[in-house]
């Protein structure tokens, strides 16, 4: 299940969110190679993780942080502005409406061979539309490889490129603006092959915070 | 530079929104392109095991080349010598054909085919290797006998070929297109067929013979182009017929 984590719930989480930075360094700095981020005590932390970061924590039966995304809010310094402004050509989206998607990762035992998209991952982007549109969030910014467009497409996730591709750290990166809808929602859990809530009610007040 | 390019790709991407149809796309697109010396498209998926010829058809996405092209390139079997599909299977980014050819000397097949390929129009090309959800491999090209296009407009094709396929595969799972082809009977016998059922079982669940479900599954079968029930079952949910 995707637990969403904020600065309301965040004492409930310290052993999750602990891990899902742990999970940060593993994949982002061991494994993707971006040194920049490494930190000696290897829990990847940024700026960006403040009280304004909401936390997507995909947590197995086993209380193993198996997956995590981090949305940021646009209405605030967000990294394509901040970090990586030549993927966008005009003005960086910023509007309540809309968040930032990124530090996207799954973790190596959550990783699968086969042919289909990976579970943890459908089910990351499945909640952040089941959580967004309840409270008016209609798009997520992302940079992102170019070569996801086509499958965000075939979600039904509308990705309009806000730049052209850049090769950073070796891979070819696009930044789009992704508008998401009741139609969004509906395939997403088509492909996932599960129209129940990808959100977990436990723990705390998680539903409570957004209304 | 990259501005204007970015807004003509927002340009092209507005009006490939309003396509409906194959033709549509092309039209959206092609007029656009020809400034850039392409005047042919070409996006398939590249089936994993050797296949027919008319069953490699069907893993055609969108293209507008000549017949006589198409009809030379799958009766001799192209696809599973062609040095630009090897490529694209093997690429991350999009590419230039010259670069394929640079990066080591073609055998000579590989160069019988680029120089027919070159008769037919198909000189030069930059191919924008794609994935799927389903992780079907495959790609589109943009050709023409010599091509000019700049580092930005690189990057206008690369996100092109995705709207493109990603425009052709909503169009194909809408429900006036290639779902036309299937009667549901077919449909649903093809969808209990996936689940694993029989004839036998297939007949008592639809109330009707084991000849029956023979007959619509025989059809099913023809239509998709498929020789076993199991390719067809395969065909059936790449085409997003069964679920």
């Amino acid at each position: 299940m995707i637990h969403v984590v904020t600065a309301e719930n965040m004492q409930d989480y310290a052993g999750a969110l602990d891990q899902a930075f742990r999970l940060r360094h593993r994949v982002f700095v061991e494994e993707l190679g971006w040194s920049n981020l490494a930190r000696p005590d290897r829990r990847e932390i940024d700026e960006f993780d403040d009280e304004h970061a909401i936390h997507l924590l995909a947590i197995d039966e086993t209380e193993t942080v198996i997956g995590y995304s981090r949305l940021l809010p646009t209405t605030r310094p967000y990294l394509l502005p901040m970090v990586l402004p030549q993927l966008c050509e005009g003005t960086p989206p910023s509007s309540p409406q809309t968040v930032e998607w990124g530090r996207i990762c799954v973790a190596e035992s959550a990783r699968t061979s086969g042919r289909r998209l990976n579970p943890t991952a459908l089910a990351l982007m499945t909640a952040i539309v089941e959580w967004g549109l309840p409270r008016g969030i209609t798009s997520f910014v992302s940079e992102m490889p170019t070569s996801w467009i086509l499958r965000l497409l075939q979600l039904h996730l509308h990705a309009v490129p806000l730049g052209l591709p850049h090769e950073i750290e070796g891979e070819e990166i696009v930044a789009v603006e992704a508008a998401f809808d009741r139609r969004s929602l509906r395939q997403l859990q088509n492909k996932r092959g599960d129209i129940r809530s990808v959100l977990s009610p436990s723990r705390t007040s998680v539903a409570r915070l957004a209304s | 530079m990259s501005r204007k390019s970015l807004d003509l790709t927002l340009e092209i991407l507005k009006s490939l929104d309003r396509a409906h149809s194959r033709e549509d796309i092309l039209r959206a697109i092609m007029p656009r392109l020809n400034a850039f010396g392409i005047e042919y498209i070409i996006s398939a998926m590249i089936p994993q095991k050797r296949l027919p010829a008319r069953s490699q058809k069907n893993f055609i996405i969108l293209e507008n080349t000549s017949d006589e092209w198409n009809r030379l390139y799958f009766s001799k079997g192209y696809m599973y010598s062609d040095p630009i599909v090897q490529a694209t299977l093997t690429s991350t980014t999009g590419f230039r054909w010259s670069d394929v050819e640079a990066a080591g000397p073609l055998d000579a097949r590989s160069r019988q085919i680029m120089g027919e390929a070159r008769e037919f129009g198909l000189g030069d090309g930059f191919t924008v290797p794609l994935a799927t959800l389903e992780e079907e491999r495959g790609g589109l090209t943009f050709a023409g006998p010599k091509l000019d296009i700049s580092p930005a407009q690189r990057g206008v094709l690369t996100l092109l070929a995705s709207y493109v396929v990603g425009q052709m595969l909503l169009i194909d799972s809408g429900p006036n297109e290639r779902r036309m082809g299937l009667t549901p009977r077919e449909r649903e016998s093809l969808q209990w067929a996936a689940e694993g059922k029989t004839d036998w079982e297939i007949g008592e669940l639809m109330g009707i013979s084991r000849h029956g479900v023979d007959f619509h599954l025989r059809s099913a079968r023809v239509k998709l182009g498929c020789v076993t029930r199991t390719q067809a079952v395969a065909e059936g949910f790449r085409r997003g017929l069964i679920v």
